[in-house]
């Protein structure tokens, strides 16, 4: 100090003129190398380490936000719902980070979890971290544990899906497993149009924890208000389903299925297979159930095929309407016995409307060798049998059938296909095969999808349904007329409702196992109503039901029936006699 | 006293009468114009002025002039002995009556003073425009920042606003959501409860319904009169 001092002196007593302007200069080189350093620090924050330093600043500042993104409801005809999400939480510990003791929290957290405090403690000294301590907590009860301030304590949001009817549409609507993903029904097969959009932003909050607007990007919280529609009833479903249930608990049958359909367009209104498994509850349920065994499994269809037969050999102009034939009781073709099912014994002449009143076996072997067996052959490949529905649930099978050489080679085929034995369809294609004759010979697409709709009604999704014409008009008629008949007079009884008329056909089927036919039987029973002017087909269908009285009639009709009248009051339709009456007020 | 002051010179300097302009300056601050003027032979007439002891007038000193060689003692043997140069040089005051001392800054004010004009106080257009334009801005920039401050405020106003209305909304969706499968679960529970035989419901069935045939079209009947209405109440009634 002194020696600058006495420097400064020396230079100020020697040169008087130079030293100002040197400390200037010096002065000015300090302060413009500071400037300078300060420009190459501007530089490289902003330039060099900006990327960097962004990313921490938005990592400390910027959370996610993610608004409850709901996988969409379905909801049936009415607007019932049949799934929903729920947002829940699941509750981790990490003992470590606990700033009281594990006891004293246990015991805040006890009464919340329903948990005695004790098993609590014990948890919380397994593991210093991530330790699960609750599953799917509402958010009432995360709120609340929220509240206590705890330390140590994570709440990770999910969705739950809710399933309200339970047992009733599990068939239809299937379920999903914990990542979301559906795996059965419909929640499996329309995955696409049901997840939704996925949602999330990086978002600021202010001081108070409140979300800042100004980084949400548009159109974040416009909230996904579609839904999936069903055309199933809920009320025809449960109704369906009890007259089953209870059918099947007496005759102690395996398993049973009923399907109802809309004959116009293929919707189906009930689609009801036993025994179901609850989808909120999917784990405990056997894994054999999570396939609708309505359109999984294959059975030979019996009696109720013989219809179609009819209307085959209609359309072919190979028999008239009042076409009759003899009924031997028993008869041998290419080597084989067929009889009736009742008795061997010898009916007489009988009307191709008396055969299927009857349901004579050997009527309609009679019927379908007017019939050429290629051209019958065609006809039947153009129905579809042998290929699956191609409708909109999942697991479908196709049903099976003998190849072309075969069928044409050997008379034995045709013969028994001719009463519905010696190849299989799933029940589903069976409701199809009588809408056909139903609607005045349209091949419809059963489906169970009504559209992917918004909140304002639009439809912003539909399934596409090719229909394909296949029988005539004055064929069907006639075919569904000689149905009206079997249930005025033949086998179908025990279906009829008083003021209504409605066509069915019953079916008695054999199980085939192993080469031969077993004495199990699947029995069936299909209805048409109303007659005059179809609009729903009604198949009820009873696997191995167990007594001696086991009949289509006697175990399918009667469902058939309760589900009808069921139908009636749900839809209001009049009775017959009362549209007659109109009918002629009119006249 | 006049005659005082005067004795304040020193002894070798040659008071000159007080008709002689007395206007002096150092020889180093004297202008160009001035010094034409000075040495121009003027005479005027002037008034003695006092100078008092507390004029700031007599802060200043005269310095020491050197000896100038007048009309009058050019003659004399003295001013032979001056170097050459100095004769040659222009002589304050040569061939004036007057000539002035190297009075340094004493400045003494006459009336006959002509003030010369400052230039003109017309300031330049470029110059008002600046300052007008300067005026204006400042008024701009107050304006700017008061509006910059209630926009910030309202801005910090609505982003409170709307993170409220945000919370509000995904709180109102919970609620829906909850509603919604209470809802649903509780029509469950309902439906379940009416099949088991305990509720004693029966099922629909179309014998229990009543269809009504729809009127046909007739003409207009006229109602039949109605019956006088049967008096008022007094009891409440009931069925």
């Amino acid at each position: 100090m002194a020696s600058s001092v006495s420097q400064r002196s020396e230079a100020a007593s020697g040169a008087t003129d130079q030293t100002p302007r040197f400390r200037l200069l010096l002065v000015w080189a300090v302060l413009i190398l500071g400037e300078l350093g300060l420009v190459w620090r501007l530089i490289y924050l902003q330039v060099i380490a900006a990327p960097a330093l962004r990313r921490k600043a938005d990592s400390q500042q910027l959370m996610s936000l993610r608004p409850f993104s709901a996988r969409r409801p379905i909801v049936d005809r009415n607007g019932n719902v049949l799934a929903i999400d729920q947002s829940v939480h699941t509750l981790y510990v990490h003992p470590f980070l606990f700033k009281q003791s594990p006891e004293g929290i246990a015991a805040q957290l006890a009464p919340l979890l329903h948990r005695s405090p004790v098993d609590l403690a014990r948890l919380f000294k397994t593991a210093k971290s991530g330790i699960p301590v609750a599953y799917a907590l509402s958010d009432q009860v995360a709120d609340q544990i929220k509240q206590l301030r705890v330390d140590g304590i994570e709440l990770n949001p999910q969705r739950q899906r809710l399933y309200p009817q339970g047992e009733l549409a599990a068939s239809v609507v299937g379920y999903v497993n914990t990542e979301h993903q559906g795996q059965a029904g419909i929640e499996y097969s329309l995955q696409k149009q049901l997840e939704p959009l996925a949602r999330s932003a990086k978002v600021s909050h202010d001081g108070q924890g409140f979300v800042m607007p100004d980084r949400v990007p548009a159109g974040l919280l416009h909230a996904d208000d579609r839904r999936l529609q069903l055309t199933l009833d809920t009320r025809l479903q449960r109704a369906a389903r009890t007259a089953l249930k209870q059918k099947l608990a007496h005759y102690r049958a395996q398993r049973g299925t009923v399907i109802v359909m809309d004959v116009q367009d293929g919707s189906l209104l009930a689609l009801v297979s036993e025994p179901s498994y609850d989808s909120n509850h999917y784990s405990k349920a056997d894994p054999e159930l999570f396939k609708n065994w309505a359109l999984s499994d294959l059975y030979e269809p019996g009696s109720t095929f013989k219809p179609i037969n009819v209307a085959i050999a209609l359309e072919t102009g190979d028999i008239q309407p009042e076409s009759v034939f003899y009924d031997e009781g028993e008869i041998s073709v290419g080597g084989w016995p067929i009889h009736n099912n009742a008795s061997s014994a010898p009916r007489g002449l009988l009307s191709v409307s008396e055969i299927l009143a009857v349901s004579s076996n050997v009527g309609m072997v009679h019927i379908m060798q007017q019939v050429k067996p290629s051209v019958y052959y065609d006809w039947l490949m153009r129905l579809g049998i042998g290929k699956a529905v191609d409708s909109d649930l999942p697991f479908e099978a196709s049903g099976q059938f003998k190849g072309k050489e075969q069928f044409t080679s050997y008379p034995i085929e045709p013969a028994t296909t001719a009463f519905g034995q010696g190849f299989s369809v799933t029940p589903l294609q069976m409701a199809q095969l009588h809408a056909v004759l139903a609607n005045g010979g349209k091949l419809v697409t059963p489906h169970v999808v009504q559209g992917l709709f918004n909140q304002a009604g639009q439809a912003v999704w539909k399934p596409s349904l090719p229909t394909q014409q296949i029988f005539s008009p004055t064929t069907t008629r006639t075919v569904v007329s000689m149905m009206g008949n079997v249930v005025e007079k033949g086998t179908g009884k025990p279906a009829r409702i008083s003021g209504y008329q409605l066509g069915g056909k019953t079916g008695t089927a054999q199980k085939a196992a192993g080469g031969y036919y077993t004495s199990a039987r699947i029995t069936s029973f299909v209805g048409i109503f109303p007659l005059a002017s179809p609009r729903y087909v009604v198949l009820a269908v009873a696997d191995e039901p167990k007594g001696e009285d086991a009949y289509g009639s006697t175990v399918a009709a009667p469902v058939v029936k309760s589900v009808i009248e069921t139908l009636i009051t749900l839809e209001g339709i009049p009775p017959s006699k009362l549209l007659e009456v109109q009918g002629q007020a009119k006249e | 006293m006049p005659a005082a002051t005067k004795t304040e010179t020193s002894a070798s300097h040659q008071v000159l009468s007080s008709d002689q302009p007395e206007l002096v300056l150092p020889p180093a601050m004297i202008s160009a114009e001035d010094y034409s003027r000075l040495t121009r032979p003027q005479v005027y007439a002037t008034i003695p002025v006092v100078i008092s002891p507390g004029d700031p007038a007599t802060l200043f000193q005269r310095l020491p002039q050197p000896p100038v060689a007048t009309v009058a003692n050019r003659s004399q043997p003295e001013a032979r002995h001056l170097p050459k140069g100095v004769l040659d040089a222009p002589l304050i005051g040569v061939g004036a009556v007057s000539t002035t001392p190297h009075l340094v800054p004493q400045m003494r004010r006459r009336k006959q003073d002509v003030v010369e004009a400052l230039p003109s106080s017309e300031a330049p257009r470029w110059l008002g425009i600046l300052t007008a334009s300067q005026r204006g801005s400042t008024l701009i920039t107050l304006l700017l920042g008061a509006g910059v401050l209630a926009i910030y405020g309202w801005s910090v106003y609505s982003q409170r606003t709307w993170s409220q209305a945000y919370r509000q909304l995904s709180d109102l969706q919970r609620e829906e959501r909850e509603l919604v499968a209470a809802s649903e679960t509780r029509k469950q529970q309902i439906a379940q409860q009416a099949e088991s035989p305990k509720a004693g419901l029966v099922r629909q069935v179309p014998a229990n319904i009543i269809f009504l045939p729809p009127e046909t079209l007739q003409p207009q009947v006229q109602p039949p009169p109605q019956p006088p209405a049967i008096g008022l109440v007094s009891s409440p009634m009931g069925y």
